[in-house]
C-alpha cells in the first residue's frame, strides 16, 4: 500500500493539472479581495453599519474574507465541483487513458490501488480546502487588515480576532470533510462509469438534488440525513459560540457519507471487469 | 513439459453474448505460442482473463500452476503483459513510467530499467516525456514494461501494431531472443499470420470464442498431400500422362503460349519422384517443378471456413 501511495503522490506532483485548482482558487481570492476593497457594496455596508454602531477599522478584514469564501456560491458550487473533479478523475481518468489496465497487470491489489488513490484525493482536497482558508486569511491580512469577525446570522455577531481564527479553522476543517464526502460520491460513481465526466456530473447532480429536496416541505423527514443540509448550515456556526451539537452532527453525516461511498466504490472496483 | 498456461472450459459472457466459449488452451514452458483469430474472435477477452483484468463467467485458468484470479498478485510477479495498445502516463518520461511500474512490481532496479530500455531501443529517449513519443515508440515502451519483472511468461497482445517494417522485424527478433536466450515463454496474440508463422512454435486458432485448432506450427502445416506446380512444354501430353496416375489430381492449368504453360496438381509427397519419371517417360519437357507450400494463412482460412460451415 505504501508503494502505491508513493507512486500516486509522485504522479500528482508531476501532473500539470494538479496546479490548476489551486491557481483557480487563488484567482478567485484575488477577485474577492478586489471586490471587497473597491466594491461599492462593501463600502455601503460599512457606512450603514457605522450609522448604528461605532466601528473601529473596517469589518471587511482578513477574518471576513476567510468567512466570505464559505458563502454558498463557493461552498455549494465551486468546492463540490472541484472536489468531484479530483475524486472522479482518480480511477476514471486512468481507465479512460488505459493506464489502469497497465497498472492492474502488475502484482498489485485492486483494493490497494483504489484506497491509495482515494487517500490521495483526501489529501489533495483537505490541503486545498484548508489551504484556501489559510491563503484567504493571509492575503486578507496583507490587503485588508486584521481584526474581529463580524458575522451576520440571525443578528450581528462580533467574534474577537483570536476566537475568530480558531472558529474559522474549525469550520474550514468541517467543510474540508464535507468536500471529501462530496468527492467520495464522485469516486463511487467513477468506479462503475469509468468516465470522469459522468462521475463529476453524477456527484454534482446528487448535491443539487439534495439541496432541492432539502428545501421541499414534503421531504422534511429525510432532511436530517442530507449532505446539503449540513453544508448549508455552515452559517449557523458563526455565532458567538460554536454550536457543538450541530458541528458534531455535521461531521458525523459527512463521515458516514464518505465511508459508505468509499465502501460502495471499493466493492464495485474489486468486482468490475477492466475493459477500457 | 509443464503447462505454463492452462485453461479449462473457460467461458466469458457479457449479458447473453458469449465472447469466449468453453476454451481449453495449453501453453507449454518454452513455447512461443501464437494466438490467432479474426477481429472479435475473443482473443483480447481471453488475454484479459489471463491477466486478471476480466473475470471468467465459468471455467478455470491456471498460470504457472496457480489459479487466476484467486492468486492474481502471485502470478503477476512472474508475468509481463502488454494488453492491447500500450498506455502510459504521458506527462512522465519513459524512465519515470517504468520506475512506477517497476516499483509496483516490487522489483525496482534502475540498472534493469536501463537494460530493458536498451533492449527495445529507447535508451536515448529515456528521459523524454511519453507524450512526445510516436505510436511505434510507445509500443516499444509497452514491451519494455512487459519485460520489467524479469518474467517467465510474457503475454503480448498484437505487439507489432503500428510499427514500421524495421520495427516489426526488431520486435520479432526480440521475441525469438527472449524465447531462445532468456528461456521466456511467450504468448503472442496477433492477426498477422506471417508473423506468427515466423516467430511461433505453437499456435491456437480461435473463432467466435471457440478454439478451432491448436498444435505445433510444423505439425499443423504438415499435410498428407502436396500441391505442386509444374511448368511444362506440352500441356496436352502432360494431362494424358497425369490422367493415368490415379494418385494425382489435376487442380488447374494456365497457358503461357501455345502448348506451353503451368499445371497444378495435388499429389502425395512420396509419389512426386514417380510422377516426374512418368512425365519424362511420356515425353513431357519439364522446365520447373516446385511445391506450393501450405501457409498458416491457408490453414487459418480453411479452418475458419470449416468452422463457418459447421456453425
Amino acid at each position: 500500500m505504501l508503494v502505491e501511495l508513493q507512486t500516486e503522490f509522485f504522479k500528482l506532483a508531476k501532473k500539470p493539472r494538479t496546479y490548476i485548482g489551486p491557481s483557480a482558487l487563488m484567482c478567485l481570492l484575488a477577485l474577492i479581495i478586489v471586490a471587497i476593497k473597491y466594491g461599492h457594496e462593501f463600502q455601503y455596508m460599512q457606512e450603514r453599519l457605522a450609522r448604528d454602531f461605532i466601528i473601529s477599522g473596517s469589518f471587511a478584514n482578513a477574518a471576513f474574507l476567510t468567512r466570505y469564501v464559505l458563502l454558498p456560491p463557493v461552498l455549494l458550487m465551486f468546492l463540490p465541483l472541484f472536489s468531484s473533479m479530483v475524486f472522479g478523475d482518480l480511477l476514471a481518468a486512468e481507465a479512460a487513458d488505459g493506464t489502469l489496465r497497465t497498472l492492474l497487470c502488475r502484482p498489485v491489489t485492486r483494493i490497494g490501488i483504489a484506497v491509495s488513490k482515494y487517500l490521495l484525493g483526501v489529501f489533495y482536497v483537505l490541503t486545498l480546502t484548508l489551504g484556501l482558508g489559510i491563503a484567504a486569511y493571509l492575503l486578507g491580512a496583507v490587503f485588508l487588515g486584521r481584526g474581529s469577525l463580524l458575522s451576520f446570522f440571525g443578528g450581528i455577531w462580533i467574534i474577537p480576532e483570536k476566537a475568530a481564527i480558531l472558529r474559522l479553522f474549525e469550520v474550514y476543517a468541517l467543510v474540508a470533510l464535507g468536500m471529501v464526502s462530496t468527492g467520495s460520491i464522485a469516486f463511487a460513481i467513477s468506479t462503475f462509469l469509468s468516465n470522469s465526466n459522468g462521475a463529476v456530473g453524477g456527484a454534482v447532480g446528487f448535491i443539487t438534488i439534495s439541496a432541492i429536496i432539502g428545501g421541499i416541505e414534503f421531504f422534511s423527514s429525510i432532511k436530517p440525513y442530507l449532505l446539503t443540509t449540513y453544508l448549508l448550515s455552515v452559517d449557523r456556526l458563526f455565532t458567538d459560540k460554536l454550536d457543538t451539537a450541530l458541528y458534531l452532527k455535521s461531521a458525523e453525516v459527512f463521515a458516514v457519507y464518505a465511508v459508505v461511498a468509499l465502501i460502495i466504490g471499493l466493492i464495485i472496483f474489486q468486482k468490475k471487469d477492466v475493459l477500457a | 513439459m509443464n503447462n505454463v498456461v492452462e485453461t479449462t472450459n473457460l467461458t466469458k459472457n457479457y449479458g447473453n453474448r458469449c465472447v469466449v466459449d468453453d476454451l481449453d488452451l495449453r501453453v507449454c514452458e518454452g513455447d512461443v505460442y501464437g494466438f490467432l483469430g479474426p477481429n472479435g474472435a475473443g482473443k483480447s477477452t481471453t488475454i484479459r482473463m489471463l491477466t486478471g483484468l476480466v473475470r471468467p463467467s465459468s471455467g478455470n485458468i491456471q498460470v504457472m500452476g496457480r489459479d487466476m484470479p484467486a492468486q492474481r498478485s502471485c502470478i503477476l510477479r512472474e508475468v509481463g503483459a502488454l494488453v492491447e495498445s500500450p498506455a502510459f502516463y504521458k506527462y512522465l518520461s519513459a524512465r519515470d513510467n517504468l520506475t512506477i511500474f517497476s516499483k509496483l512490481s516490487g522489483e525496482y532496479d534502475s540498472d534493469h530499467i536501463t537494460r530493458v530500455l536498451d533492449i527495445v531501443g529507447l535508451l536515448s529517449r529515456a528521459n523524454d516525456k511519453v507524450k512526445t513519443f510516436s505510436h511505434g515508440m510507445r509500443q516499444r515502451l509497452g514491451i519494455a514494461q512487459a519485460l520489467l519483472p524479469s518474467p517467465k511468461l510474457v503475454i503480448l497482445d498484437e505487439p507489432t501494431n503500428g510499427l514500421d517494417p524495421q520495427g516489426m522485424k526488431d520486435v520479432r527478433e526480440l521475441i525469438k531472443r527472449l524465447a531462445h536466450e532468456e528461456k521466456v515463454t511467450v504468448f503472442l496474440s496477433s492477426h498477422l499470420l506471417n508473423e506468427v508463422e515466423q516467430v511461433c512454435t505453437r499456435v491456437g486458432i480461435i473463432n467466435r470464442g471457440k478454439l478451432v485448432a491448436e498444435g505445433d506450427v510444423a505439425e499443423l502445416l504438415r499435410t498428407e498431400v502436396e500441391d505442386v506446380e509444374i511448368k511444362v512444354g506440352g500441356l496436352k501430353k502432360t494431362r494424358e500422362v497425369l490422367d493415368k496416375l490415379q494418385w494425382v489430381k489435376i487442380q488447374g492449368e494456365s497457358i503461357t503460349s501455345g502448348d506451353y504453360g503451368t499445371i497444378s496438381v495435388r499429389v502425395p509427397p512420396e509419389q512426386i519422384p514417380y510422377m516426374t519419371r512418368a512425365l519424362a517417360a511420356g515425353g513431357v519437357d519439364i522446365y520447373s517443378l516446385y511445391p506450393k507450400l501450405t501457409s498458416l494463412e491457408d490453414l487459418f482460412f480453411e479452418l475458419l471456413e470449416e468452422d463457418k460451415n459447421a456453425g
